[in-house]
């Protein structure tokens, strides 16, 4: 017995010398300034936020880890822009073919640059980015199992947070007011969601097929009495979130510069089935007119078998996307993006830019503008109207312009 | 980073004379260059895998520098190009960008990017090399693993370098993705690393030179410089980049060089 404790300690001692502990800490502060530019139709004026992002990494020997990555977001106007976002808080095991987290974790899954329908884990933060691009912290219980070059993930999802929109009457808020939520299921947003996906590489070839099934994560608006006002009840906007089961499928070809581009997805929400793809090309030309600019190309389009009658602005849009990478020591970016309906005329236009300054800090410029029919607002009636309009969607949002100044300071 | 890795690399010779062997002397300069850069390539198989942390400097014509900390991982695959994953830790917005790239004999090499604040991984569409590698003088192709049927060959010359004495020889790209007409090189006579490289454009007029400096034995048999530098003789503007901390033979996991490991590799 002696014997075999002292090897029992030789053991523990062994771990603990060759368990390497590396921890790794960044942060950021940003400055975001807006400026709408269309301030008397739609009565914006300037607003500035402030940015902060702070990141924590550490490893225990090679087989364990630790991250949290917590961003905050302070509005002086805009009280929903108001926000700690837990992006990332988790712990990973690995062993073997096998991995393990728990925590708070933001997935990403898709191919497609316009709009990524197959994505759906994490609640998307409208408010810190109307494109969508930013997204919520979800809690999980994540396995995945790798084989060659496939996985296999399974995910326990326990609760979630409602998307963020801005704030009544401020950027890209909807006409209403937004009210208290309402669920299909009655552990509300507490219900315990699940999903599974698989992804695999053939050659030139990706596939991803995943399901999910659980609280959607982006509602169906529907107008009634909320709180508020000055008689305690007022008309606005009830998000319900319906129990959803969702499969999608996603694929990438590459061939020479060009990536063709898959996502389709088939959903089941309130009692009815729908289906919806996105696809395209992204073609990269490189050394544009005998530089060193590098150009990547994007033309997709946008369908949603429920056409009009589709609660989101992509229902049959064609997107184009110029990326253009300059290639120069401060890494300038820019992203030039449109949108278009034929159906009802309405297009989106963005911008997206960056560079370097200096070596701690970066500067973006960013902007959008949205082309629709103009909003003729008289009397109540009109705003419902408005509302429910099933193709000029982006009409209540024709006079929300805006170019942004962002600037990042690292440590 | 292939190029500082691979090229280079020799095992030490067994003579330290510069006199080239008998077994060349009746070859044709064409077989006479391909033997050499077969040579090259032979000298550093088995070296299996390899990490470092590198420096690069980019100075503009009017001097200005901006500067990024990688880390570099190589692993060595039988049968088929090698496996690249460099991992940015400075400039700071780009920290946890990771480029992972399996080159190829033949076929267009693949390559991965991680997005950090996506948590994306991006297989990219890679046909062609010639594109700067984050803002600097380098390529893509400079920096990728430069596998000998990538080329044919023809032996120039040996002449007088700085390490004693080299073989020159010509490399012309068989694949149009390149973006030169030809690169010269000069290989060490005895230890079969490379010294120096000029890159000519597509209109053959010299467009960059690129020369090594500290060459230094690891393992005991594969030779790595500890600085390359490349000079734009076009433009003016340079890339220095510094390699310190080389270790051979390391624990690398063939897992980390996947998509899935492109996730969690740190």
């Amino acid at each position: 017995m002696p014997t075999r404790k002292k090897n029992a300690l030789a053991v523990i001692g062994l771990i603990f010398i060759s368990t390497q502990v590396r921890a790794e800490f960044d942060a950021s502060i940003g400055y975001e300034a807006r400026v709408f530019t269309e301030k008397k139709f739609s009565g914006l004026g300037e607003s500035a936020a402030l940015l902060f992002e702070i990141d924590y990494s550490t490893s225990i020997g090679d087989n364990q880890a630790g991250d949290a990555k917590i961003d905050v977001l302070y509005d002086e106007i805009d009280e929903n822009r108001r926000f700690v976002n837990v992006a990332e808080l988790k712990w990973s095991y690995y062993a073997g073919q096998w991995e393990y987290r728990l925590g708070v974790d933001t997935v990403f899954w898709g191919v497609v640059e316009s709009e990524n329908i197959v994505d759906i884990i994490n609640p998307r933060n409208i408010a810190a980015d109307p494109e969508g691009d930013t997204k919520l912290g979800q809690a999980m219980i994540n396995m995945r199992y790798s084989f060659g070059s496939s996985t296999v993930d399974a995910y326990i999802l326990p609760g979630f947070r409602e998307p963020i929109y801005a704030d009544f009457g401020e950027i890209l808020s909807p006409l209403l007011p937004i009210g208290e939520a309402t669920y299909e299921s009655s552990s509300e947003n507490q219900r315990i969601d699940s999903a599974v996906r698989f992804a695999t590489i053939m050659g030139d070839l990706d596939i991803a097929l995943s399901h999910f099934s659980g609280n959607s994560r982006v509602p169906i608006f529907k107008s009634g009495l909320i709180n508020g006002g000055v008689d305690g009840v007022r008309l606005g906007l009830i998000p319900n979130y319906y129990v959803i089961d969702q499969t999608g499928l996603e694929l990438q070809y590459l061939s020479g510069n060009s990536a063709y581009k898959l996502e389709a997805i088939s959903r089941h929400e309130d009692s009815e089935r729908y289906a919806a793809a996105v696809f395209g090309i992204e073609y990269t030309s490189t050394g544009v007119l005998g530089t060193k600019v590098d150009v990547g190309w994007v033309g997709e389009y946008l369908f949603d078998d429920r056409g009009n009658e589709a609660p989101g602005f992509y229902e049959h849009d064609y997107a184009v996307a110029a990326r253009i990478n300059f290639n120069s020591p401060n890494s300038a970016i820019a992203l030039l993006k449109a949108v278009y309906d034929p159906h009802s005329g309405e297009t989106i236009f963005a911008l997206e830019s960056s560079f370097r300054f200096s070596q701690n800090i970066l500067i973006s410029f960013d902007s959008q503008f949205i082309d629709a029919k103009e909003p003729e607002i008289q009397k109540f009636s009109d705003v419902l109207e408005l509302l429910n309009s099933d193709d000029d969607k982006l009409s209540q949002f024709n006079h929300h312009d805006y170019i942004q100044l962002r600037v990042d300071f690292y440590y | 980073m292939k190029k500082l890795i691979y090229i280079v690399a020799c095992l030490a010779a067994s003579t330290s004379n510069a006199l080239m062997p008998d077994s060349y002397k009746d070859l044709s300069d064409e077989e006479k260059g391909l033997a050499i850069a077969k040579e090259a390539s032979r000298r550093d198989d088995g070296f299996m895998s390899n990490q470092f942390d590198m420096k690069m400097l980019i100075k503009n014509s009017n001097g200005t520098e901006s500067e990024r900390q990688l880390r570099v991982k190589n692993l060595e695959v039988e049968n088929d190009g090698n496996k690249t994953l460099i991992i940015f830790d400075s400039p700071q917005d780009q920290r946890g960008t990771k480029v992972l790239s399996f080159s190829h004999k033949l076929e267009p090499d693949d390559q991965m990017i991680y997005l950090p604040a996506l948590n994306r991984v991006k297989r990219i569409a890679s046909n062609n090399r010639s594109g700067p590698f984050a803002g600097s003088e380098f390529s893509y192709e400079d920096i990728t693993s430069p596998e000998v049927e990538k080329y044919t060959y023809k032996y120039l010359k040996t002449e007088d370098c700085a390490s004693g004495s080299c073989y020159v020889i010509e490399l012309k790209p068989v694949n149009d993705t390149s973006g030169y007409k030809r690169q010269v090189v000069w290989y060490d006579a005895n230890d079969y690393y490379v010294l120096k490289t000029d890159y000519y454009d597509k209109r053959d007029s010299l467009l960059k030179t690129l020369v090594y400096t500290g060459y230094k034995k690891y393992a005991d048999s594969f030779w790595r410089a500890d600085k390359a530098s490349m000079e734009n003789l076009q433009t003016g503007k340079s890339t220095l980049l510094i390699a310190t901390d080389w270790q051979f033979k390391v624990d690398v996991s063939s897992e980390d060089f996947s998509s899935n490991g492109l996730q969690r590799v740190r």
